[in-house]
């Protein structure tokens, strides 16, 4: 302990004395124009390099800022033109003209400051606002979709504001979260959810976005720590700049369709079946009607996204305010978002612009309306031959029901068959799930260049990102879902507080023989705290079903110092190292501190003498580093805590009953597990820049995995237990090719492909060092409860799929009840197993659920006033377990209860021909299908009117998102996380119309 | 510069905040619950964590009914105690099959599991869960850590015999882990603390020993044995629970640890007999939400349909076997999970029961003549037959098989209609159930004009029947739920038969298979229980009762172990609470079918099959026993399940049982 608080010290200590350094001051101002129009640019901004210093233009174009020397650099940059550096040397006048155009030298985010693109030795990507997808787009991290290699980001579903699975160079952890960590203006947030909101992000408005910045190799993100193994995402969201009052309103207005429905029997085609096939008691249960379920369900979503926008400096306080409202309907009828959002940034500057005030803050309501997707399943199963809704009523003890006019399934005693499906109209209609939720993101961030040393700056950063949510959940008690329990009347909320507070310097100065250094250093301080008040479940009538349980609070700190140098050797050796000392509450005091150091360097290879007047630019990067994951969704799992039990989990003594302790389990030594990897980075432009390339090769290595594996019996309170055990690699290539093919006056034409191939293998898996490891079932299926068709197995990718191998007639279809045996006792059979894995003959397929290569492409082609663009979207190479055709392509999925009811089947039944559904037919390879899919993510076609009234500018432009998909995929959608396709809310088409004026 | 001068100050300032902040932030502990440390410090937790080892038996988490579960691995709801020691006891025997396809169970039904067997795992899990525990309470109840922490003489021997109970409880959870995986299983004890290390196995001798000691000696600390409902003390395992336990270890010796022990166990058998239980006077009641009130149970496993609730226990046992044609509402329940049904080898233990049919569903299986048609008229709710006009020789359906004297036949038409019956020498009266019924004619013209719809039964005055033919005289009648069901007159035959096939073609189909509706959420005076929503299940589970101490020590008799005659008059007592007929003598055989109508669905029937030798191997073979209908043998080291491969791989210490 004593050695790790000493540590700790040196950093403090490091930043008090940097600050006994003193250089002098320099103030230059000029005035930045338009090169072609020569126009004033009014907000251009306005760098110091290698610090955060920095200004804005304001009305007239015209900048002032002080710089730490006489021999800074300043970096000019404004949205759609191309930057420039300037070196002062000694002006104190310099006027700027700036070239419109594609911005290839820019100012980049990164952890704790700002550096230039061509001075990153990591691998750090940042995606503007300019070529974020565009339409109806509810949540940041969609504006990102495809743009960037390496880092795979899937929406869950089509829910309104629904969340995103983004994986930045494959999964590092198993059981811990594989997410990325998401800092928002310096703001790590908790990306953990929230109770009532389908998804974190959601809360906040994607049009406010400026930037967002992935550092995915672990040089860049190692400053980031022990959150750091899944990459980093710094979002930028848009400040005020200084100039004339300025106004913006723009509005995108959207009808979203359900493209494809699962092919399931029509009514005509299961009455056929069933008479030919069925029992007597089956045909019996037919009825007349003919519905489609799904049309049923689903009906076109009405959208509307409209932000105002002010903007200006009064005086010296240059501010933004925005304010949203954004009506989003889904398209599974009743499921709808609203947002109300309001964001201002102010930023101030004061003590001769030495202090720079940097003020934030974002609220956003949104209020949730959740369809029951229930429905969703429903709608396949549901038989297509009854009627949507019916007259007929029940007599139940003695009170006529007709469970709200819904046509249900019903026992003898007028009862609903609590086995049977649910009319799916009537599970939507008979539903109210609402919920509002609160979002406060805010932050205070104050630079202060010291008076006493030049080029030292300190900065404070305190950020609060608050989070209230309340929902309740109604359900008639005369609802067939709901029946026996007389209804659901039911409340919950939910509180999270995450607090942070950050102090850091930085300091940069030249060198003697051409050298530069700048250091970073600071301490930072976030604690998240969660509560959620417990709430009796209840039925319509207010009667209780179970009294409350335990509230909920759960809570963790996070302690950091950090450090980062980069220094610059001829302004073309580069090197970044960085130190990051993470101290947990979620660990116990002996195994709470981790250390993750990095190492960078780049070499600007045509920046030497000898390619000095080629037209190649050329960069070579090497970094390695160390980075943890600690997310595991348990805050105290070192603690042999005794956890109480609930009033419904009480035992009875004589006439008493006793709430239960129970000592859980708990490992005593749990820490982070730490990734450890390697890039190697080429980026080159050819043609003046014109052509652009750049390839990534990574190598991940995650030891000390967090991973629930099972404990020795008898040694612990549990059977399995979170621990640090295993690792497992992540492999990858990514290539990143840009091509701007036309570039003049009036029209520009420009191809971006990214690709990336990753390859994940678990290396080991136990404590014992058994090679025999069973490996970990997971990948739970619909049929039966508890069957699993993945595994993690050593020597194969996480996630594999563990499967029968299904044996085919002459004519490629499938026999039932055959599978190829593979244990060895059939000579004829010479396909080889895993024996070893004392599992039968069910093999490990090659073939996962994530692609082994996923690619993007955008282009963009500006004509005059025209803009057209697109992007899309492929994978290759992951397979699809098909649940949905497991589980309804069976004749006697006709009938799971012996003449109880019926249900309908998939349409896969008429090509299986499969009579029986055991589960190893369930588990068959049979139901592996390739995901490999092409999709069209955006569609725009834009016109630029300018100016139409006096001061008032128009832009209108069409958007279709999802205009196609290609794939030979069955299902509806091959885009299915975790490879398990069961019932979920169909990705709508949507078409988008926006204006944009502003004035 | 000078308005700067006191910028530093303020930073250090904030630099000092954030060094006092720096350190105690990050000891951080739960808000709700205790930790290992306080938990003890105070004498009113003990009885809370004691109660926590008694619900290992029935929960599966700390929630209720899921939720914080105790074990993973397998689905929250299967993992309860009872649930998947049932499952081992019962599915891999005659009395029951299951129609689920959840991992595991099929394998359960054909006794062809593999090593990764969830059930066996679980079960496995849950017998180290609670031993762990009881490791835990008993190293904490110590008496010189009780002295230590200060605590007066009276909770200090109120914890003594807490600690007595944990010692039982965890030489329970042993018993069940040597019956059913041998000596290979790990031993650990209180000397073996939290944390990661190899735990070995011991031998089967010295488990069975060590079983042994642990029950003789905290018996005498247990509270003494009060039959029937006790305010205070219900549910608490007293000195006739681990005497029963001593019988049960005593009766299973010879498979257990090689060395017969029947003195013994009739020895422990006549204690708890001496300890004043007496049998219960109605069969059914054992089983109903109100059993707690019963002298006859003397070691319960509780369940509260609003206070305990769970998916596994007697909820399970009540929802698993109602589907087909039962009513949920005769349980209790709000619905029925149609899986578990009872194999003909259950059945035959009972006198013959044929088959009945429900002719809602038309003709289904049944043995009707091809002529005429069924049609099926849903408003009415009723099957019509048309016979062909004026052929009713050869229309109807007809009953076929033996059934022996006095049984009867149950048939409920819809509305007055002409029946006849031929063959009538079976038939001795008719009761009308209150309705009139004329019955005219004789010799196989016998006509019976049902002038009200309505519960007609049958009895037959002869035996040696082979075949009874009901057919319709008019062209056309209406019949609803014409079910036949001979009926045993043993009440503790309690099967549901309507539209239930006595054969099993497809373990699947709910309907293959008798169902058993022995378990019920129902008081003994028609109550439903406490739970509103029909979910959750007020009966406790009957873990020890007397009459399976009858039927040991009437076993043991027969070994020389006690006196036959008191064995004799103890199954008299069995069968007269049946309205069985009373015996003269008894054999092997008998008690071990007598076992089986007495004791079936309560968790027993694999280690009475194994202690019989009729459980591996081919001398006795009942349907879907290796995996084919008519049933085939299996092989020996069946006997025990496998040790999981998860903890082989976890423990190298340990190796699987033979045959896996």
């Amino acid at each position: 302990m004593k050695g790790r608080n000493e540590l700790r010290c040196f950093w403090l200590l490091a930043l008090v004395l940097m600050g006994n350094m003193a250089l002098g001051q320099v103030k230059v101002s000029g005035t930045i124009t338009d090169a072609k129009s020569g126009e004033t640019l009014v907000g251009a901004n306005v760098l110091e390099l290698g610090t955060s210093n920095g200004t804005v233009s304001d009305i007239n174009g015209h900048y002032e800022i002080t710089v730490s020397d006489a021999n800074a650099t300043l970096h000019f940059s404004f949205v759609g033109y191309r930057p420039v550096e300037i070196a002062i040397n000694g002006r104190t006048k310099l006027d700027v003209r700036l070239e419109p155009g594609s911005v290839l030298e820019e100012v980049v985010v990164v952890g704790y400051g700002t550096t230039q693109t061509k001075d990153l030795t990591g691998s750090v990507i940042a995606i503007n606002e300019e070529d974020f997808q565009r339409g109806n787009i509810s949540t940041p991290e969609q504006l990102v979709m495809g743009k960037i290699a390496g880092v795979k980001i899937n929406t869950n579903s089509g829910l309104p504001g629904g969340g995103s699975r983004i994986r930045i160079r494959g999964g590092s952890s198993l059981n811990a979260s594989n997410d990325p960590l998401i800092v928002i203006d310096g703001v790590p947030v908790d990306n953990a959810g929230i109770a009532g909101s389908a998804n974190a992000l959601n809360l906040i408005n994607p049009a406010e976005i400026e930037s967002m910045t992935v550092l995915k190799d672990a040089s860049a993100a190692a400053i980031y720590g022990s959150r750091a193994a899944n990459g980093v995402i710094l979002i930028t969201t848009k400040k005020g700049v200084a100039g004339k009052f300025r106004v913006e309103y723009s509005s995108t207005n959207s009808l979203s369709q359900n493209p494809f429905n699962y092919g399931v029997l029509t009514a005509d085609e299961y009455r056929q079946l069933v008479n030919e096939k069925g029992t007597n008691k089956q045909i019996s249960l037919l009825g007349t009607a003919n519905t489609d379920w799904q049309s049923q369900i689903y009906r076109t979503g009405l959208s509307s996204q409209n932000n105002l926008t002010f903007s200006g400096g009064l005086s010296a306080l240059p501010y933004r305010l925005n304010v949203e409202y954004f009506h989003n309907e889904g398209i599974l009828k009743r499921s709808l978002l609203n947002r109300y959002g309001a964001s201002i940034n102010l930023s101030p500057s004061f003590l001769d612009k030495s202090l720079r005030l940097d003020v934030n803050g974002k609220f956003s309501r949104t209020d949730n309306v959740f369809a029951d997707q229930g429905a969703i399943g429903a709608a396949v199963t549901f038989d297509p031959t009854k009627p949507v809704t019916t007259d007929t009523s029940y007599n139940v003890g003695g009170t006529q029901q007709n469970y709200g006019g819904y046509w249900e399934w019903v026992l003898s005693n007028g009862k609903p068959n609590a086995l049977a499906p649910k009319n799916p109209l009537g599970l939507l209609m008979q539903r109210d799930d609402l919920s509002s939720v609160n979002r406060f993101i805010g932050n205070t961030k104050l630079d202060y260049d010291l008076p006493f040393l030049e080029g030292l700056t300190a900065t404070m950063n305190l950020g609060l990102d608050l989070s209230r949510s309340s929902g309740s959940v109604y359900v008639p008690e005369t609802a067939a879902s709901a029946f026996h329990r007389g209804g659901v009347n039911n409340v919950y909320e939910q509180s999270k507080d995450n607090k942070l507070f950050e102090l850091y310097a930085s300091y940069s100065r030249d060198l003697p023989d051409n050298g530069r250094v700048e250091l970073t250093g600071g301490y930072s301080y976030q604690n998240w705290l969660t509560k959620s008040p417990a709430q009796a479940d209840m039925n319509a009538l207010g009667d209780t079903i179970s009294p409350p349980g335990i509230p909920f609070e759960t809570e963790n700190t996070l302690i950091s110092f950090y450090g980062r140098l980069n220094y610059t050797y001829k302004g073309r050796y580069l090197l970044t190292a960085t130190l990051r000392n993470d101290g947990s509450s979620r660990f116990s005091p002996d195994t709470r501190w981790g250390l993750f150091p990095s190492l960078a360097l780049a070499w600007r290879i045509s920046d030497e003498p000898f390619m000095a007047d080629s037209k190649t630019s050329l960069k070579l990067r090497f970094g390695y580093g160390v980075t943890g994951q600690q997310d595991i969704g348990n805050d105290y799992p070192y603690i042999p805590n005794y956890d109480k039990g609930t009033p419904t989990a009480q035992y009875q003594f004589g006439d008493k009953f006793y709430t239960v302790l129970r000592p859980d389990g708990y490992d005593a030594n749990i820490k982070w597990e730490e990734t450890a990897s390697f890039n190697l980075g080429l980026d080159i432009g050819f043609m003046n820049n014109k052509f652009n390339a750049m390839v990534d090769f990574y190598n991940k290595n995650t030891k000390d995995l967090l991973a629930v594996v099972p404990v020795p019996a008898g040694t612990n309170f549990t059977n399995r237990i979170f621990t640090n055990v295993g690792s497992l690699t992540n492999t990858g290539l990514e290539l990143t090719l840009n091509y701007i093919a036309i570039d003049n006056a009036t029209t520009r034409l420009e191809f971006n492909l990214n690709g990336s191939w990753n390859r994940n293998e678990i290396t080991n898996l136990n404590q014992s060092g058994d090679p025999n490891d069973p490996g970990i079932l997971v990948g739970g299926i619909p049929g039966g409860i508890g069957n699993t068709v993945q595994i993690h197995a050593i020597g194969y990718p996480a996630y594999s799929y563990l499967v029968y191998q299904q044996v085919y007639d002459d004519q490629g279809n499938p026999v039932e009840d055959s599978y190829v045996n593979l244990s060895g006792d059939d000579p004829t059979d010479i396909t080889p197993g895993r024996s070893d894995l004392g599992l039968g003959d069910q093999y490990i397929f090659d073939g996962t659920p994530e692609a082994r290569f996923f690619s993007g492409f955008s282009t963009y082609l500006g004509y005059k006033n025209w803009t057209f663009s697109m992007t899309m979207r492929a994978e290759f190479g992951a397979y699809i377990y098909n649940g949905i055709a497991a589980q309804r392509g069976y004749f006697r999925a006709i009938d799971p209860q012996s003449g109880s009811y019926l249900t309908n089947l998939t349409r896969d039944y008429y090509r299986s021909q499969f009579y029986d559904g055991d589960v190893t037919q369930f588990l068959s390879d049979y139901y592996l299908e390739r995901g490999d899919y092409l999709r069209m993510d955006n569609l725009t076609v834009g016109y630029d009117f300018g100016e139409v009234l006096n001061g008032v500018n128009l832009r209108i432009s069409g958007v279709v998102q999802n205009a196609f998909l290609i794939t030979g995929y069955s299902g509806i959608d091959p885009e299915v996380n975790g490879g398990i396709d069961n019932s979920f809310y169909p990705r709508p088409r949507i078409y988008s119309l926006s204006f944009n004026l502003n004035f | 510069m000078r308005q700067h001068k006191y910028f530093p100050f303020i930073l250090v300032a904030l630099l000092a905040f954030s060094f006092s902040s720096c350190f105690q932030d990050l000891n951080l502990e739960p808000k709700y619950g205790l930790n290992a440390g306080t938990v003890y410090e105070n004498p009113d937790n003990y009885i809370n964590v004691l109660a926590k080892l008694y619900a290992g038996l029935s929960m599966t988490g700390n929630q209720g009914p899921a939720g914080d579960a105790d074990i993973s691995g397998i689905d929250e709801g299967f993992s309860s105690y009872l649930r998947v020691l049932w499952n081992l006891e019962e599915v891999p025997t005659d009395e029951a099959v299951v129609g689920w396809n959840d991992p595991g169970l099929p394998e359960l039904n054909t006794l062809e599991w593999v090593a990764t067997n969830p059930w066996s795992s679980a079960m496995y899990y849950r017998i180290f869960f609670q031993i762990t525990l009881c490791n835990e309470f008993i190293r904490e109840t110590d008496p010189q850590k009780l002295s230590d922490r200060g605590f007066s003489e009276a909770d200090k021997a109120r914890i003594a015999v807490y600690r007595d109970e944990a010692r039982f409880l965890r030489a329970l959870s042993y018993y069940h882990a040597l019956n059913l995986f041998g000596d290979a299983v790990p031993f650990v004890t209180t000397q073996d603390k939290v944390g990661a290390f190899f735990p070995e196995p011991t031998s089967r001798e010295n488990l069975f020993n060590y079983i042994e000691s642990e029950l003789l000696d905290l018996e005498k600390g247990l509270l003494d044995p009060v039959p029937g409902f006790d305010a205070e003390n219900y549910a608490r395992a007293n000195k006739a629970a681990a005497w029963t336990l001593l019988a049960k270890l005593y009766l299973n010796a010879e498979v257990l640890a090689g060395q017969p022990r029947w003195n013994d166990c009739a020895g422990y058998c006549q204690k708890v007999i001496d300890a004043g239980y007496t049998l219960e006077p109605e069969y059914k009641n054992l089983f109903l939400a109100d059993n707690h009130n019963s002298q006859e149970i003397i070691f319960p496993v509780t369940f509260d349909g609003l206070r305990s609730k769970t998916y596994g226990g007697t909820t399970f046992l009540t929802h698993a076997p109602v589907g087909g044609r039962m009513s949920p509402d005769s349980f209790g329940i709000n619905t029925g999970w149609a899986g578990y049904r009872a194999t003909k080898g259950l059945i035959s233990q009972f006198d013959a029961v044929f088959f009945t049919d429900d002719f809602q569903d038309g003709p289904g299986e049944w043995n009707v003549p091809a002529n005429g048609s069924w049609t099926y008229d849903s408003d009415a709710g009723a099957m019509s037959y048309n016979s062909v006009a004026g052929d009713y020789a050869n229309d109807g359906f007809e009953i076929q098989g033996a059934p022996e004297n006095n049984r009867q036949i149950e048939i409920t038409f819809a509305a007055s209609k002409f029946a006849r019956f031929i063959d009538t020498t079976a038939i001795d009266s008719l009761n009308d159930g209150g309705y009139l019924a004329i019955g005219t004619g004789s010799g196989p013209d016998k006509v019976f004009h049902f002038i009200k719809g309505g519960h007609y039964s049958f009895r037959m005055n002869t035996g040696n029947i082979t075949s009874i033919r009901f057919y319709g005289k008019n062209a056309r009648y209406l019949l609803d739920r014409v079910n036949v069901v001979y009926r045993d007159q043993d009440e503790r035959f309690l099967a549901f038969v309507k539209g239930q096939n006595y054969e099993i073609y497809e373990i699947g189909t709910f309907t293959d298979g008798y169902a058993i509706a022995k378990w019920r959420n129902i008081t003994s005076t028609g109550a439903v229980g406490s739970d509103p929503t029909g979910d959750f299940v007020d009966t406790d589970f009957p873990l020890f009762r007397l009459a399976d101490v009858y039927l040991m020590y009437a076993e043991a008799a027969l070994h020389g172990g006690g006196d036959k005659s008191s064995g004799l008059a103890y199954i008299n007592l069995l069968r007269q609470r049946a309205k069985a007929p009373q015996v003269s003598d008894y054999d092997l055989d008998f008690i071990l079918a007598e076992r089986a109508r007495e004791l079936y669905w309560e968790g027993q029937r694999r280690s009475d099959l194994i202690r019989f030798g009729k459980y591996a191997g081919d001398s006795y073979l009942w349907p879907w026993k290796g995996g084919v209908m008519e049933g085939t043998a299996v092989p020996d080291f069946r006997k025990l399940y496998p040790i999981p491969e998860a903890d082989l791989a976890a423990n190298p210490n340990l190796t699987q049982n033979p045959g896996y």
